[in-house]
């Protein structure tokens, strides 16, 4: 029985991983409330990934135990070099470009937007928010838990590489810290999960192997951009 | 002795109609249907407590319908709770597989919401750019307004027969007796948007306790 649990903690994990577990309560913003939101602070995301991951979600390697998951922490952890110095190469930071296109689609739906700064020191949500005092600030952005990178469900050609970003976010009113919007965010997840925001990937990109993936950096660079703003995206179509 | 020979025979039809997917319902001619929506007869959602309020209504063809200037459409009405706190409102429309033109395929409730005052005037309304794809359908999530009683969920004949194609996802496990193992896979569906499927109406309350 412990050798059957010891087999299934791989895979699980990975799926946990993906998936982004925390489960929140979807509470949608309310447009024609009382008190509108003009200016928006925008703070920093909170990357739960520090890289990219590059993730073949189903190998042989699942069914091998122990031994198999470090075979493929191994394989993964090879990708994930590469991807790096790839995203490098391109001078493409996720960050900062995570930002601007949140910025510029919350000015597209017609809201100004401050840039506050905040130290977090987890990757969940901000536990307590800036004083808005002084500042022309109505509400907070809080993007937290943002996962990315490339995903392919299994082996095969037929199972390509493809971007993937899951991410949280709250809209959080700045006089009184009420909850204004609250959602989850998944671009090209695996097994998509009730409740989640879910988008479909781009069709015009897949990379059929780890090769093919870093063969023209470029246009692996513009898929993940094009992930990442039809992502961003979906954030300010929940702000109309 | 003929009934007999027919056994085999039903049994294949009989398994193979079990296998099969109904096709979307794409048209609603020759249906007889109300001018307006009948409020009296809109199912009561309790106020929600702890714990969430649903229903599921099954549109189908023969179901109750409303003249719209669109055309006929397939409708259901909920009498909303009085709001002693704001409430949320989901209205989510299920995709299930479905026989498609070009062979299986997913067929999808087209969604069309009204939010009515008491008197049975519109207020709010809320079409298919508003419904958001969330895991396995597309919903609407909206908090409710307290002159809003009713609420109106009818299928759109404008958006009927519009197609969709999605790339999805998937990892599935298997256990043996001495292995377990994964399999991924990804798929291109297509979905068909219809009169007829299954909608989820949901009331909860703002909070921020995390789900269960």
């Amino acid at each position: 029985m412990a050798s059957r649990i010891a087999r299934l903690i791989p895979p699980v994990l990975l799926a946990g991983a993906l998936a982004g577990c925390s489960g929140i309560k979807e509470v949608p913003y309310d447009h024609g409330g009382s008190a509108p939101v003009k200016t928006i602070g925008l703070l920093p995301p909170a990357m739960s990934t520090k890289r990219p991951a590059v993730v073949l979600a189903s190998t042989v390697g699942n069914s091998f135990g122990l031994v198999g998951a470090l075979v493929n922490g191994a394989m993964r952890s090879a990708r994930e070099d590469r991807m790096e110095a790839l995203f490098t190469a391109q001078h493409y930071d996720v960050n900062a470009e995570f930002e601007n296109d949140l910025q510029a689609t919350l000015e597209a739906h017609g809201y100004k937007v401050v840039r506050v700064a905040a130290t977090r020191q987890k990757t969940d949500f901000l536990e307590q928010y800036p004083s808005a005092a002084g500042t022309e600030i109505d509400a907070y952005l809080d993007v937290a838990d943002v996962q990315y990178g490339f995903l392919s469900a299994g082996m095969g050609s037929s199972n390509p590489y493809r971007p993937t970003i899951d991410f949280k976010c709250k809209l959080v009113r700045a006089s009184d810290k009420s909850l204004l919007m609250q959602e989850e965010i998944a671009y090209n997840p695996l097994n998509a999960k009730d409740g989640k925001v879910t988008l479909p990937p781009d069709p015009a990109y897949a990379f059929v192997d780890d090769d093919t993936l870093n063969a023209d950096p470029p246009k692996t660079r513009e898929a993940f951009d094009t992930a990442l703003r039809q992502s961003t995206d979906a954030v300010g179509n929940l702000l109309r | 002795m003929m009934a007999k020979r027919s056994v085999p025979g039903l049994l294949l039809a009989f398994v193979l109609a079990g296998c099969s997917h109904p096709p979307p319902v794409l048209s609603l001619n020759g249906r007889t249907c109300d001018r307006s929506p009948n409020l009296a007869k809109a199912a009561p959602l309790a106020a929600p407590g702890s714990s969430d309020v649903s229903q599921t209504v099954e549109f189908q063809a023969t179901g109750a319908c409303l003249d719209t200037e669109s055309g006929p459409a397939l409708y259901a009405a909920f009498a909303l709770p009085a709001a002693t706190q704001p409430y949320i409102l989901e209205v989510k429309a299920r995709d299930q597989q479905a026989q498609l033109a070009g062979g299986d395929g997913y067929s999808l409730p087209a969604p069309h919401l009204t939010l009515l005052d008491a008197a049975g005037k519109p207020v709010r309304e809320l079409r298919a750019p508003d419904f958001i794809y969330r895991g396995n359908g597309a919903s609407v999530l909206v908090r409710l307004h307290a002159e809003e009683r009713f609420v109106l969920i009818a299928s759109d004949p404008t958006l009927v027969g519009q197609k969709q194609s999605r790339i999805t996802e998937s990892m599935d496990y298997h256990f043996a007796r001495l292995a377990t193992w994964t399999t991924g896979n990804e798929n291109q569906n297509d979905y068909v948007f219809s009169h007829a499927g299954t909608v989820v109406v949901k009331l909860s309350t703002v909070g921020e306790a995390p789900k269960s």
